[in-house]
Order: structure tokens, then sequence, then C-alpha cells
């Protein structure tokens, strides 16, 4: 092959790459204008079906059909999502009422969904999740469904499913989400999953029990990510905490997450492990001392003054910084801290400095807006 | 002239003709890959947002934008209000004032009631001592100023690192502006896959575009031609090259002005290189280089849909200035980091991204120029076919329009951006221009960058600012 008839070639397939995408810009232009137009189309259909609703009456089996045959193509899917969304605004509870009435369309299309691409079956449970379709009605043939798609290699795949997941309010349905994606293995960051757990939309506590019944079965990494959902969740879980807190050969990992869990929800129990973990800040990694450092705002007295005045003194920035932000947060003065602007280490009166000038700059930004 | 010498002469022609039909064979190749990538990713993408396949949720990672500013009076008040309109929550902005010597520090205490602070930096990279500390806490995220000593953009970016609080940090230029969901959308690869050490933005000439609270309300291709020719030419390098070398990972360029990278990594690999001109590309490669040598693994991602606007030069001056600087500065990476030439042990990146800027993009004017050089010698000694000179010349000036319009209106409809008719046949008369005129004035103006390049060491590049207005 000579060189021009290649270029010519590459010349051509750009040529068609042009026309394609000056296509795409009408394709989508039309795609859009039909979408509004099954949107009307669909909204009238399903209005009828509101008056019905709002006077206590079902939804017309005529009315189920023409969903569960209309819904098997996405761009009616889209063009439903589009009319909900409208409707949902101006009336958000007959709109709720009308969606569980619907609900078992889709859990009739749910199989046919999950057999399109990745892409388009991403969709489905979005559309089950946004407009809690499913809530507080379990369905095992769905879940098993979901449960398949969190196996995807496909992130968006499995984000919609478990939020899905999360919307229906299943405990056990979650669980064995949680247990795939450990077993699998698939990389699922840990804030999309203790950020998304928040959203389960059934009995936290029941969730939070089943999590700890099953809790040593997990993987170190699910663990954490574990915990720092409960963390967000409740301040209902300080006694497993607390032992896995005081287990000297627990993973240290696990143990951020739980010196974290008693900053932001103070035991008396957790203090003296807390203050351990400071006072014994050569024998363990610097994060202990730096993350407890910081539990300690929460514990007011004496002899947590007096830690994190000590703390000041260390080594690591990152455990001086985060004693002299306590201090500042147990709202200590001048007066009492004294001994550290005074005293010869220029570390430590440097850092207290910072944290007071920020307090005051915070309180002059309070004052001005 | 004797025949023994046009002998000897025929066969240096014949010679270089060979590897010139290599070379520019292997550059269409190289770049209708990346566009046919590029563009069917960017279709993708958008079918995928059609589709939900987002994240879509606030799932917040902390950020520290670092700007480096020089003498940005004109801009650096307009460009801290643009980054506190941006549509996210968990973030923090330290401007780092580089003893600049005009009112930069003080326009900027004054637009946000800043606060003097006696802050203690800790100094894990190196850089010129800090002056004073400034902070506002009436912002709906904190503010930090620092003034330091001069020490070039390289020095005032690892003082922004030393100072930030968060694990990640964005670096950007003072005159440009982020699009409102920028910050969301070029942490997403974070949250997507592990292992993300850096994500590199998507840089468009803002020229002309009229933005409100980092949102395009507006776009047009600029009035002045120059600048026009330079939206199309980021629109092919952003989309040609960048988006096919993330596709393994091979990503070595990240714009200095849009790019996010995690903290600790680029601490442990040395932070940025005070020393050379191209330090947004030097430290991508010596990322490369860290991890690789340190068997770590490790994503370079980039992000098409983070947009980050900046302003073109307008003035062939400052264009030529811009490039020079952008020359060195390759050349400086590439050479500091040479180990990672042919070898195996840096994959993809060595065979491939390596091979391609040293080719294509280090050598490309010194060997253009060379081209256009033994034209001249075959057309003195009567030894070149005109018309056939000129015919391939014009399907390769085609080809390379076409491959920029391509690129163009790829980036148009994906993004959602409205344009003119006029806009449009602006965008087909200039993209011919700009690969028969500009490219080769591009090529002289590189190839002359080694002049004199000892004096402009860690100085700024200064291009004629204007006051962005975003109101």
């Amino acid at each position: 092959m000579n060189v021009e008839t290649l270029i010519f070639a590459y010349l051509s397939i750009c040529v068609s790459m042009i026309l394609f995408n000056i296509a795409c810009i009408f394709v989508f232009e039309a795609k859009d204008r039909q979408l509004q137009k099954r949107s009307r189309k669909m909204e009238h259909a399903v209005e009828e079906q509101f008056y019905q609703v709002e006077k206590g009456e079902p939804v017309s089996n005529s009315h189920t059909d023409y969903l569960s045959w209309k819904l098997r193509k996405i761009s009616h899917l889209m063009a439903f999502d589009e009319t909900m969304e409208r409707l949902r605004q101006v009336n958000p509870d007959v709109t709720d009422t009308y969606l569980k009435e619907v609900c078992s369309v889709f859990i009739y299309l749910m199989e046919s969904y999950s057999k399109k691409s990745e892409l388009k079956a991403a969709y489905f449970p979005y559309i089950i999740y946004k407009y809690g379709i499913m809530r507080n009605n379990s369905e095992t043939s769905m879940n098993r469904q979901l449960l398949d798609m969190v196996r995807s290699q496909n992130l968006y795949c499995r984000e919609n499913a478990l939020k899905a997941l999360y919307s229906i309010g299943d405990v056990d349905a979650v669980m064995e989400a949680l247990h795939i994606l450990d077993r699998e293995e698939v990389y699922h960051n840990p804030k999309l999953l203790s950020d998304g757990l928040l959203l389960f939309a059934g009995s936290h506590s029941r969730l939070c029990e089943q999590i700890w019944d099953k809790f040593d079965s997990f993987s170190v990494d699910m663990r954490v990510t574990l915990l720092n959902y409960m963390r967000f969740q409740s301040g209902e879980h300080g006694v497993p905490m607390l032992r896995l807190l005081s287990d000297k050969k627990q993973n240290a990992e696990i143990q951020y997450a739980c010196i974290r869990y008693f900053g932001k929800y103070p035991a008396p129990e957790a203090y003296p492990i807390l203050l351990d973990f400071v006072e014994h800040e050569q024998e363990r990694s610097w994060e202990y001392a730096a993350i407890a450092a910081t539990a300690l705002a929460s514990y007011q007295g004496e002899k947590t003054v007096q830690v994190l005045k000590r703390l000041l003194s260390s080594r690591n920035w990152y455990v001086r910084l985060n004693a002299a932000k306590s201090l500042e947060d147990l709202g200590l003065g001048y007066v009492e801290l004294i001994d550290i602007f005074e005293g010869g280490d220029r570390y430590a009166s440097e850092i207290l400095r910072y944290c007071m000038d920020m307090k005051k700059a915070r309180e002059k930004g309070v004052n001005q807006t | 002239m004797t025949d023994g010498i046009m002998d000897a002469i025929k066969v240096f022609l014949d010679g270089v003709g060979i590897f010139f039909v290599i070379y520019l064979v292997g550059y269409s190749t190289f770049l209708f890959l990346s566009v046919v990538v590029g563009s069917s990713t960017l279709y993708r993408k958008k079918q995928q947002e059609r589709m939900k396949n987002t994240l879509m949720q606030d799932y917040y990672i902390p950020v520290t934008i670092v700007v480096p500013a020089y003498n940005e009076e004109v801009t650096v008040v307009e460009t801290v209000k643009s980054l506190l309109a941006l549509d996210y929550r968990l973030y923090e902005i330290i401007v780092v004032d580089d003893g600049s010597k005009d009112n930069t520090s003080k326009v900027l205490i004054d637009a946000f009631q800043m606060q003097f602070i006696r802050r203690p930096i800790r100094y894990q990279l190196q850089c010129q001592p800090v002056e004073f500390v400034y902070e506002s806490m009436t912002q709906k995220v904190p503010v930090t100023l620092i003034r330091k000593k001069n020490g070039g953009k390289a020095d005032a970016l690892n003082m922004g690192i030393n100072a930030s609080n968060y694990p990640y940090f964005i670096c950007m230029d003072a005159d440009s502006v982020l699009q409102y969901d920028s910050l969301s959308k070029i942490v997403r690869p974070v949250l997507e896959q592990g292992n993300v050490v850096a994500v590199g933005g998507t840089v468009r000439p803002s020229n002309n575009v009229e933005l409100k609270k980092g949102r395009v309300i507006k776009y047009r291709l600029p009035k002045n031609l120059l600048a026009c020719m330079q939206v199309l030419e980021y629109d092919r390098s952003f989309l040609a090259s960048r988006i096919l070398f993330d596709k393994f990972n091979g990503s070595l360029i990240i714009s200095g002005a849009f790019g996010l990278f995690r903290k600790d990594v680029v601490i442990c690999a040395g932070g940025y290189d005070r020393t050379t001109m191209g330090e947004d590309m030097e430290l991508v490669v010596k990322l490369h280089e860290y991890c690789v040598m340190n068997d770590m693994p490790y994503v370079i991602r980039y992000a098409t849909d983070a947009i980050c606007w900046t302003q073109a030069p307008e003035r062939l001056g400052d264009l030529c200035k811009q490039r020079k600087r952008w020359h060195l500065g390759l050349f400086q990476s590439m050479w500091r980091h040479r180990r990672m030439f042919t070898n195996p042990k840096f994959g993809a990146v060595s065979l491939i991204s390596y091979t391609y800027f040293l080719f294509y993009e280090l050598l490309s004017p010194f060997i253009e120029v060379f081209g256009v050089l033994t034209m001249i010698l075959a057309y003195w000694l009567k030894l070149i076919n005109i018309p056939f000179m000129l015919l391939f010349f014009l399907i390769y000036a085609l080809f390379g329009s076409i491959l920029s319009l391509t690129a163009f209106f790829a980036r148009i409809h994906t993004i959602d951006l409205k344009i003119t008719a006029r806009d449009v046949m602006k965008a087909v008369f200039l993209c011919f221009f700009e690969i028969t005129f500009l490219r080769f004035v591009m090529a002289f103006v590189r190839s002359t960058a080694f002049i004199g390049y000892k004096k402009k060491k860690l100085q700024w590049g200064r291009i004629e600012r204007k006051k962005i207005d975003l109101s």
C-alpha cells in the first residue's frame, strides 16, 4: 500500500467522523425533542391514573400493561423519568402512591434490563433508587438481579444497583451486597460505600446489628468502611467499638476508626484508652497519638489539658497540630496556656499561637457575617 | 557540480525522503488513532451521562486549590471569586504570592478582609521562606494568602503544597477560571478507581467566552485570529493525545493550568522541580518514575469534562514566548528522566508516550525545519517534483485540518455548547491556516527556544493579562 492511499484512507475516516459528529448534533437534538414529546404523551396517560389514585382507587390494569410494554425501551424509560420528575414537583404524595401502585411493572422489567448492555442496565436501578419505587417492598427476584449487578465490573452499574438496594431497605440484601463486594475484590471506593449506606431506607439499627454479627467475616478494609458508616450513622455502637479499641492485637486502621468514633461520641470508658495512646506515643505509630489528640477535644478535664500540652512538644507535626487544635476547641485562653507561650519550646508555642490566631479570625468572620 | 557530488546528494535526498515518509505516516497514524479514540470516548461519555452512568451524590474529597501568583493584581481577585463560586463544599484556597512587585497581596487582603495569622509552615518540600500569611474565614471556604520570597512558579507551588491541609491539591494559574463543576468532575476519577495519583483537567481558551460564576453564558470563537487558531490547537491536543494516552496510563503532561494531585505521593517524589521551566510536565514524568521505581501501583488519569478556562495569548510575541518556554520545559523534563527511554520497566509509558514526545514533540521543530531546508536544496538542484510536493503538502494540510475540525466538533457537541454558523465557517477556514502557516512559524520558534535559555531560568512566563469579567 502506498502512502497516499493510507493518508486518503485516514482522511475518509476522519471525514466520516466529522459527518458523524455533525449528525450527532442533530440526532441528539432530535432525541431531546422526541423525549419531550414522549414525556408529554406519557404525562397525559399518567395523570389519568393520578385521578384514580387520589380517589383511593387502584391503577388500571390497562395502564400497567401500557407501562410494561412501553418501558421495555430505554428511550421510554427516560421519558418516564422526565414525566415523574415533573409530576413529583407538583404533587409529590400522589406521585409516590402511584409509583408504589406500579411497582409490579418494575419487578417485571428488571430481568429484561439486567440483560441489556451495562450502560443501559445501570439506568434501571437508578430509577428504582431515585423514586424509591420499591421502598420497604423487598422482592426476591428483583434483589437477586440487583445483586448480580453489584458483581459487575462497571462502577456505575454497581453503584446504581447498590443505591437501589439501599432504597429498598432490605437488611439481608444489603448485607449480601457487602459480602459480594468484599469477596469479589472489585475496587469500590470506601467513601461511596460508607456514604451510600447512610441512604439505607430500612432500619439502620437492624442493619448495624447484622453488621456487628458478621463483623469478623469482612476484610479489614471493609470493616473500616463499615465502622466509618456507623460513626456517621449514630452513637449507639459504644460497646462493640470499645471492645475493638481495647483489643491490643486489633488492626491499627480499625482502631483509628474507633478512636474517631469516640471523638465524636465521648464515652468515659474510652477515655483511659485514649490517654494511653497519647501517653505512650513512642510505642505505637504516630497516627494513634495524632488521632487520639483530636478525639480528646471531646473530653474536658485537667488531665486532658495536661496531656495535650505535653503533646505540643511531640516530634510529629500532626500530633502537635492536633493537640493545639484540641486545646483551642476546649476553650482554653492565653492565661491557661501561658506556660506554653512563655516556655522554651518554640515549635509548641508557634503551633498554639497559630490555632489561637485562627480562632480569632473565625470569631471575627462570624461577627462580620 | 560533479556527478559524484550529485549522486551523493541524490542518495541523501532519497534517504531524507524515506525518513519523512516513515515520520509522517507515523505521525498521521498517531493523530488518526488519537482523534478516533478521543471522539468515541467523548461520545461514550455523553451517552453515559444521558443514562445516568455517573456519580451523582455529594461524595466530597477534601481538596486544596493552590494558586501561584506573580504580579497578578489585575486578575487575582476575580480568580479567587470564581473559585469561591465552585459547586463543591470541602475545599480551601491558598494563593501564594511569589514576591510580586505589584499589589497582588494587598488587593487580596482588601477584597476578602483577610487577617494576619502567625502560621508555622511545615517545609516538606523545598521553597523560599514565607514573609507573611493572611487568612480569611468570612468566605464559603477558607482563603489563605502566603507571601514568600521570589523563587519561581514551581517554588510557589511547593509552598502551597507545604501549607495545604488536605490530602489532594489542585494547581492552577492565577489568570484562569475553573468551570463551576470542574472540581467535582476532576475528583471523580479518584472515586472511580483506586491508586489514582494525579488527574489532568481540560484547558480551553476563554478569549471571547462569556462566563458568569464559572458557567458559560455565551460561547464564541475569539475575535483575535491567533487566539482562534489556538482554540483549534487546544481542542486537537486535548482531545487527541491526552485521551489516547489516558487509555494506557501513559499521560506525560498535566497542564499547569489545571491538575489534581495526591499530596503524599507528590511529596515523596520530591514535589515540583524548581530548576525547570516545565514544572508541570516534569512532575508528571517524575511521578511515573517514582511509582514505577518503587513498585507502587498507580494511575494517572485525564478528566475530559473537568474544564478550566484560560487566556490564550493574542499577540504573536506572547505566543512565541509561551511556546519557547513550553519547549524548553519539555526538553528539561525529558532529559532529566531520560532513563525512561526504551526502558521496558516503564512499559507503554516508555514505548509509546516517551517515544512520541521525543520524536513528535521535542525533535519535531528541528525535523520540520530540516525538512524545509532540504526542500529548498532539492528545489535549487532541480531534484524535486514540485506538483507532487504540492499535492502531498495539500493532502497533509487537508488531513491535519480535518483532524482539527473533528476534534473541534467533537468537543462542541459533547459539552453542549452552541456555536453560530459564522464560527463554524471561521473554524473551517482557520484550521487550514493553522496547519499550513502557524504550525511552521511555531516550529521555527520552538527550534530557537534554546537561544539564551539560561537567562530565563526560574523567571515567570509573562503574557499580557486582561481583567477577567465574571459578573
